[in-house]
């Protein structure tokens, strides 16, 4: 009897506790330490666990106590945290720690307690190398690939809940083939095999119409990330469907292309032939890296959603709406796991809705709930295919009671929408061909490597007030 | 206690293993262990003894080791410098600079001439690696004995290296000189230096790049044209792929503005794109600081990101720590131009549920201070204040009418036209403390100015002993009084009836003596009463909440650093180490490192099952029986003096908070009997509303460890709070009370 009491009592002390692994630096020394929170009693991880609990609100990334400066980086469920007396700059520890988990990710091939656990003196010796002394060094993976002698252990199974994309398709590659080591004993005697690269494409939307459907804030934030396993130095040349303009560029006037307002290169671009031919010649390092992050707004980005609701009818015991929405997209791909939902009056109790079913096979693949705690009503749908209408109409019951009429209709929405779609841009950039070169052009022998792009859009912020 | 058996087995495996590759296995479980915090210290002879091996990889784990607990094996350090001193002549330089930077990492004093000795010929290696290496040796020598670097050859050697091809050597040169000089204001940034660290500026890592930039930004040209060169160079990296970089391009720019003061605007356009880039592309963490650093520019020029205002509106994304620098922003950045557009969306705020409730207040706050900037908007904020007030939302409510409040005080004229009319309602549909009281105030200021005024109050009189709130009934007091001095023929009788409520039958002390205050003030003469009570006040135009514009200059000129984030000077938040609090830090220090709360079985077992897979035999297994129970017993009549227990809660080390419930309800008394009879010690007790406060004390038999907790029961719910001075008997303390009261 006392011992199941015991037992129940630890669990519950565990739950409060975020059982998470990190890794920080100290003092102005600043030395490292990898240490599993469980086992680790020092102040730091007393602090930072605290905050992290008591925050009411998100805990911001930096952070500062006792004067102690907190750095606080989230990576798939574990927290990183570096601490510093010095007033540096934030920017700089901020970026230092995110080269640090790439490093452990490109190296562990994933991300996640079991990983590191099972690498910890590997991950010691990597960032050994890393930084010394606190002054970070080298943190490429390319570079310190040769200092680090360990081998990683690898993880066979993969949670199903690290997946990006929902979508199986057949020619494309599930997103976990890139959860690779880049230092892999075995995989370095099958050498051809082995010459991947992954170039992804993604983009995040960022869109709100008003009341009448009109666009009144559209933006696009998009980024272009490598995964590299070639093991051959080469050239990297990736070309792009249409010219790629800058705001303030002076063939802006006379020229088609895709305006962006502003991007970030990595160091290694060389964009000299990118106004001319459209292409970007890299080297790539290896591991993960984002080539060119850029934002655009305004007229070119491409809507894919439109959002027509009506409200037929406010009487004083049900709202009738109708909700169409348009997709604009190339017909053959689809947006998947849609999801529309608004807000309603506090006075709903509850809802009877039709949904217009297009197809018949489409059947089932739509759902709509209202959940009572929330005052939300969800529809979800699970293929929407592209230059095709959804129409959802829905009466709202209302409790008895109600008086002022013209407050309901100020409580209804706004509607938001979440989606992805594969295989779309919503800016039109668009990869057009990858090439690889080796360097060393003596060696012609060596096979093409094997080359995966995917692009994908995501909702950011989608939505429409009323 | 605690990992004497997994070290026992540690020291067999390492015994028995003869085989490199089970070796390997073996020490690598060891800085598993390690790194899961169990203190394995007293393996250091046996891992000194390993490290002779020739295998790297185990040489590497073996070093690692030994660095982590050097500290604690002061004495046999000494063993281990015949294989750092044997290493520093390998043939491999990652040997070499392997073994030069665990040693000096070891920042013993007893090994400082070694450590010299092995430095200097490092500086002078032929590998550019074990040069970096030994460059960042002499910073660890420094902090060991700075006589030996200050003004030595070594520094000099130092300020040479600079020049070196290698960009890692060179760059830690500069850092390593930084560091030693600190003292100094840090290296002597001469035009020469500059120059060539500049000329090869592109070949240096992000890292490096910060560093020089960080050095370039204190360096002052000598002339426009130097000036305009820097500008020009450093411009391409603005579109760096690293914050760090574009952020310390950043801070060049703006210190050169004060040399180029013609170019002010012209700077601040080139740095505007990339900081907004750097927002929507980094990700929320990163988001944080560049914002922080856009309100710091934004006070200075708010005209610079006034066209951009979109670019700051919150997405439902965003979490709450960026939401709230995205209002401050909203705030700074507002104009004639964007005024609606963002009146606009921070009122889409305030209403929009999904935010949190902080946040929609935050939001009204934020709407209040535009009005205070423009002030010819402010009907539009006062009409979208009457609209949030409508909505009866408790907490929107409260806000609402505080900044109504506000801003009445700001512009009475105009505003009291709008808000007058509507006061009637208003007392109707508010029922929050807060908004009551501004409410109260704004009817006792200007009341009478509309004919119900006094009637409106006194509804509020009729109820004031229901009313539970202190600070309704000390405003009524104030504007009953006030109404009486300017509408005396209505207010007279109810200012008899409020004082005589006050005074008569209140229980709040304050409330006692205001009322008496005002009635002895009235009874004494009645016209200074009315000088006192309706005195002119001064017109004021700025809120002294609103942050000083010093305070921002300051912030200016510590760009790029933590202060901008926390919006206060490095000296508000710098470390401030106290004599005995270095002390205390070392004591707890001591407490933590023999503690461990893992599972030793399982650790055991994974040790075991890692080294089973290599086919070590399987001797330990024997080991494994019998689970250990830990258990607490209390020392029956043990006491403590109050005094006693006062300091040691104050001072314990550590401290344990857990919650839990109870199975019944129990009153005060039965929970002290429990306690007693299981020889916990009552130190006080007390009864606060409906929750029990309870502070108790205990000792342990076996550990000698003595554990203070405080009870605060309500109902079934119980918080226990615990402090002690080792955390695991404080972990197994709280829980053996939790187990005796659900019992």
């Amino acid at each position: 009897m006392r011992g199941t009491k015991k037992r129940e009592i630890k669990k519950k002390h565990s739950n409060k506790i975020p059982d998470e692994l990190g890794l920080y630096l100290e003092n102005e020394t600043l030395k490292y330490k990898i240490s599993n929170e469980i086992s680790e009693k020092t102040k730091t991880w007393q602090v930072l666990f605290n905050k992290l609990k008591d925050c009411t609100l998100d805990c911001p990334p930096i952070f500062y106590e006792d004067g102690v400066n907190y750095i606080v980086v989230n990576a798939k469920k574990l927290t990183f945290c570096f601490t510093t007396v010095s007033n540096l700059s934030p920017f700089y520890l901020l970026e230092l720690l995110r080269s640090i988990i790439t490093l452990i990710k490109d190296f562990c091939g994933v991300i996640n307690e079991q990983s590191i656990k099972q690498n910890f003196a590997m991950i010691h010796e990597i960032i050994d190398e890393a930084i010394d002394f606190g002054f970070p060094q080298n943190t490429q993976s390319q570079t310190i690939k040769k200092f680090v002698c360990n081998e990683p252990i690898i993880l066979q199974k993969i949670p199903s809940s690290q997946k990006l994309f929902s979508t199986k398709e057949k020619k494309t590659v599930s997103f976990q083939a890139t959860n690779k080591s880049i230092k892999n004993k075995r995989k370095l005697l099958q050498k051809k095999k082995n010459e991947e690269i992954y170039i992804d494409l993604i983009e995040k939307i960022v869109l709100q119409f008003n009341d009448t459907g009109e666009v009144i804030r559209s933006e696009l934030n998009g980024k272009i990330q490598i995964k590299s396993f070639l093991k051959t130095p080469s050239h990297l040349k990736i070309g792009f469907n249409k010219l790629i303009i800058g705001p303030q560029d002076e063939k802006f006037n006379y020229m088609e292309g895709i305006i962006i307002e502003d991007c970030n290169l990595h160091r290694n671009c060389d964009v000299s032939r990118l106004d001319r031919e459209n292409i970007i010649k890299i080297i790539p390092p290896e591991g993960e890296f984002i080539l060119m992050n850029y934002r655009m707004s305004g007229q070119s980005v491409k809507i894919p959603f439109r959002i027509f609701p009506i409200i037929e009818n406010i009487s004083k015991t049900m709202i009738t709406m109708k909700l169409k929405i348009h997709s604009d997209y190339a017909e053959h791909i689809y947006g998947s796991s849609v999801l529309v939902y608004f807000k309603v009056p506090d006075e709903v109790i509850s809802l009877s809705y039709t949904i217009d079913q297009q197809k018949k096979n489409e059947q089932g693949s739509q759902q709509v709930k209202f959940d009572k705690n929330q005052r939300k009503v969800f529809w979800k749908i699970q293929k929407f295919f592209g230059e095709c209408e959804k129409h959802l109409f829905c009466n709202l019951i209302l409790k008895s009671g109600i008086e002022n009429i013209k407050k309901l209709k100020s409580q209804i929405g706004p509607i938001c929408m979440e989606f992805e779609i594969p295989s779309h841009s919503s800016s039109d950039i668009k990869i057009k061909s990858i090439k690889t070169i080796p360097l060393n052009n003596l060696n012609k022998k060596i096979k093409n490597p094997i080359r995966y792009k995917r692009n994908i859009t995501f909702s950011k912020s989608y939505f429409m007030r009323l | 206690m605690s990992s004497s058996r997994v070290i026992k087995s540690f020291r067999q495996l390492l015994n028995e293993s003869k085989e490199q590759s089970r070796r390997r296995v073996v020490i690598e479980q060891i800085i598993s262990a390690m790194s899961l915090g169990v203190n394995l210290s007293p393996l250091f002879a046996d891992m000194v003894k390993a490290a002779q091996t020739t295998d790297l990889v185990q040489k590497k784990m073996i070093y690692l080791y030994i660095c982590k607990y050097a500290e604690e094996n002061k004495e046999l350090l000494i063993l281990s410098t015949g294989t750092f001193q044997r290493d520093c002549q390998s043939q491999d330089p990652l040997v070499r600079g392997l073994s030069l930077r665990s040693m000096s990492s070891l920042m013993n004093k007893e090994l400082v001439e070694y450590m010299a000795r092995e430095i200097k010929k490092g500086l002078m290696d032929r590998s550019n690696y074990v040069r970096r290496i030994a460059v960042l040796a002499t910073v660890k020598l420094f902090r060991v004995s700075p006589e030996l670097v200050l003004g030595t050859e070594i520094e000099k050697k130092l300020y040479s290296m600079i020049a070196e091809v290698d960009p890692y050597v060179s760059i830690n040169s500069v850092v390593a000189l930084n560091e030693i000089l600190a003292s100094k204001g840090g290296i002597s940034i001469t035009q020469k230096i500059i120059i060539h660290l500049l000329k090869r500026f592109h070949e240096f890592t992000h890292w490096g790049q910060s560093i020089v930039l960080g050095l370039v930004a204190n360096y002052a040209p000598q002339s426009e044209q130097e000036c305009l060169q820097i500008l020009n160079l450093l411009d391409n990296y603005l579109k760096s792929g690293n914050t760090s970089v574009i952020l310390a391009v950043s801070k060049v720019f703006i210190n050169l503005i004060n040399d180029l003061p013609n170019l002010r605007n012209q700077i601040y356009d080139r740095i505007k794109n990339p900081l907004i880039t750097l927002v929507s592309c980094t990700g929320n963490e990163m988001a944080y600081p560049v914002l922080k650093h856009i309100y710091l520019i934004a006070t200075q020029l708010p005209n610079l990101f006034a066209s951009e205002s979109s670019r700051f509106f919150i997405k439902g994304s965003d979490p709450t720590y960026l939401q709230e620098i995205k209002i401050d922003i909203l705030c700074e950045i507002v104009n004639k131009q964007n005024f609606k557009q963002i009146i606009f969306a921070l009122a889409s705020y305030v209403i929009n549920s999904s935010l949190n409730e902080q946040i929609s207040s935050y939001c009204i706050r934020a709407i209040g201070k535009i009005a205070s900037q423009l002030s010819s908007y402010f009907d539009m904020v006062i009409d979208y204040l009457m609209e949030f007030i409508e909505l009866d939302i408790p907490h929107i409510v409260e806000a609402s009418m505080i900044i109504l409040k506000d801003v009445i005080r700001l512009f009475p004229e105009q505003s009291l036209e709008i808000v007058l009319p509507e006061l009637k309602r208003l007392s109707e549909i508010i029922h929050t403390e807060e908004a009551k009281v501004s409410l109260i105030w704004i009817l006792g200021e200007f009341g009478e100015k509309i004919d119900e005024g006094p009637y409106i109050l006194e509804k509020f009189v009729e109820t004031f002993s229901e009313e539970s709130s202190e600070k309704i009934k000390l405003e009524l007091l104030t504007s009953v009084l006030k109404m009486f001095f300017k509408r005396p023929p209505e207010s007279k009788k109810m200012l008899g009836v409020i004082l005589h409520e006050a005074t008569e039958n209140s229980n709040e002390p304050d409330v006692i003596d205001r009322g008496l205050f005002y009635y002895r003030l009235i009874s004494t003469d009645i016209n200074k009463t009315k000088s006192i009570v309706l005195y002119e006040k001064e017109k004021f135009t700025r809120f002294t909440e609103n942050d000083p514009l010093e305070l921002f200059e300051i912030l200016m000129d510590e760009f790029n650093t933590f202060s901008v984030v926390y919006k206060k000077p490095y000296d508000q938040f710098k470390r401030i180490l106290h004599k005995n609090e270095e002390e205390e830090e070392e004591e707890e220090e001591d407490s933590s490192t023999d503690s461990s709360s893992f599972s030793e079985e399982e650790l055991l077992d994974q040790i075991q099952q890692n080294v089973n897979d290599l086919d070590i035999n399987q001797q330990n297994q024997n080991q494994q029986n019998s689970q250990e129970e830990q258990e607490i017993e209390l020392v029956p009549k043990f006491n403590l003096e109050p005094s006693e227990f006062q300091n040691k809660w104050m001072n314990s080390s550590h401290n344990l908070n857990f919650d839990f419930e109870l199975d019944e309800e129990l009153d005060k008394e039965s929970f002290e009997e429990i306690l007693k009879e299981n020889n916990f010690q009552v130190m006080a007790s007390g009864l606060i509303q409906s929750t029990i406060k309870i502070f108790c004390y205990g000792k342990d038999i076996s550990s000698n460890q003595i554990g203070l907790f405080q009870l605060l029961i309500t109902g079934v719910n119980v918080k226990l709070n615990a402090k002690g001075t080792n955390p695991q008997f404080l972990k197994l303390f709280a829980e053996y009370i939790a187990t005796v009261l659900t019992e």
